[in-house]
């Protein structure tokens, strides 16, 4: 069974035994990390409320957070969440608190999670023109024709950052155009082969 | 329409029609000289030395090689019919026929290569001539133990980058879904291209 360490067990001792309204402003803020990373002027508030030292407060969070993230990192079911936290210190009410919190923000770990794999850039667009050259200095009379490519990749941005966008130019001639388009199909029929599906059922 | 060559131009060509200056021997190892010269781009002329070296007047056989190289890009650039051609040579270079019906026949037989040539100096971004693909199945990182997705990994390979750069490779990700988009916006490209040939 998985369980948590001493030290983080340590960062969320402040939690124990606190009010269900205050453990919710805790998953609030531990939901607003994931989103937008950490906000020491949110942090500061709430220690001056609590009258605890404003790293109290950060610590809590990121444990709160550090949770969601072991709990699918592992793919734990709802009860065996419900024994993780239980077993750490939390009491019944609490649970159910932040297994709420767990089951309605799977969502946002999984792209936090994405967000740490090695990848190369993504696709997220691409426009066409298609043009005829007709002349240049270097040639007066001419029919070329060409298909300009906007190609814009992103990305994947980490906790915090904006997605960046990469916009590339690129040309391409009729013959060229088909068999990019031949040699993508094929891609694409591979992928619904029997041998690729066997092997996604296999992997999932 | 007829070339437009400088004073310089002019008067290697003048000369090179000139049987005194550059007897008949000299101008068809020189017109053979031009036409590889200017139909290989990796040639380096290193034969006309060998011309030059044979005539008393090797000045004269250079200044009329860079003559005949003007004229065929310049013919050529402007796409100049082998009538044309001739009558130029005859009436602004003094040239005798036989030699005006040579350079004509050496001129036919490059002229699609020089402008093919031609037509590739342009301001044109970096040409897809390939493309590379790969099916993948990511089933666990180290940051998720339970991440299972497919992908595809593309790379598009291209050709006339700018000097210096050398990554001709375009490599990106895209899922199952973003790589039909991307194939039936080529497709439609692709149609467009085959509608308007068929007009």
């Amino acid at each position: 069974m998985l369980s948590l360490s001493d030290e983080h067990k340590g960062h969320l001792t402040p939690l124990f035994g606190q009010p269900p309204q205050l453990l919710q402003d805790f998953c609030r803020l531990a939901v607003d990390f994931l989103r937008r990373g950490p906000n020491l002027k949110l942090y500061t508030t709430a220690a001056q409320k609590l009258q605890v030292d404003v790293n109290v407060i950060q610590l809590a969070v990121e444990g709160l957070v550090q949770l969601m993230v072991k709990s699918r990192q592992n793919n734990l079911s709802t009860s065996d969440f419900r024994d993780l936290v239980l077993t750490s210190g939390f009491n019944e009410e609490q649970e159910r608190i932040l297994n709420e919190l767990h089951d309605s923000n799977k969502a946002d770990v999984d792209l936090a999670l994405t967000t740490f794999m090695p990848s190369l850039l993504h696709y997220h667009d691409l426009e066409w023109r298609f043009d005829v050259q007709v002349a240049s200095r270097s040639l007066l009379k001419q029919t070329i024709p060409a298909v300009t490519i906007k190609l814009t990749l992103k990305e994947i941005p980490q906790v915090e950052e904006e997605t960046k966008y990469k916009h590339l130019l690129l040309e391409t001639d009729p013959n060229n155009l088909k068999h990019l388009i031949q040699k993508l199909d094929e891609a694409l029929l591979e992928a619904s082969s029997q041998h690729s599906r066997r092997l996604q059922r296999i992997f999932k | 329409m007829e070339p437009k060559l400088s004073t310089e131009i002019m008067t290697g060509l003048k000369r090179m029609g000139n049987s005194t200056l550059v007897s008949d021997e000299v101008f068809v190892k020189s017109l053979q000289c031009g036409m590889t010269t200017i139909t290989q781009p990796d040639f380096t002329s290193a034969n006309l030395s060998s011309i030059s070296s044979g005539s008393s007047k090797g000045d004269v056989v250079k200044e009329a090689h860079c003559a005949l190289l003007s004229l065929f890009v310049e013919s050529a650039r402007l796409d100049l019919t082998l009538d044309s051609l001739t009558v130029f040579l005859e009436t602004k270079a003094n040239w005798p026929q036989t030699r005006c019906k040579m350079l004509a026949d050496a001129y036919a037989a490059c002229v699609s290569k020089v402008q093919a040539c031609l037509s590739n100096i342009s301001v044109h971004p970096p040409h897809i001539v390939d493309v590379q693909w790969s099916l993948n199945h990511n089933t666990k990182s180290s940051s998720n133990k339970q991440t299972t997705s497919s992908f595809v990994s593309v790379q598009f390979e291209t050709e006339g980058l700018p000097e210096g750069q050398e990554d001709k490779l375009v490599k990106f990700e895209c899922t199952l879904a973003e790589l039909q988009d991307m194939v039936s916006k080529l497709k439609e490209a692709l149609r467009q291209v085959e509608h308007i040939a068929h007009i």
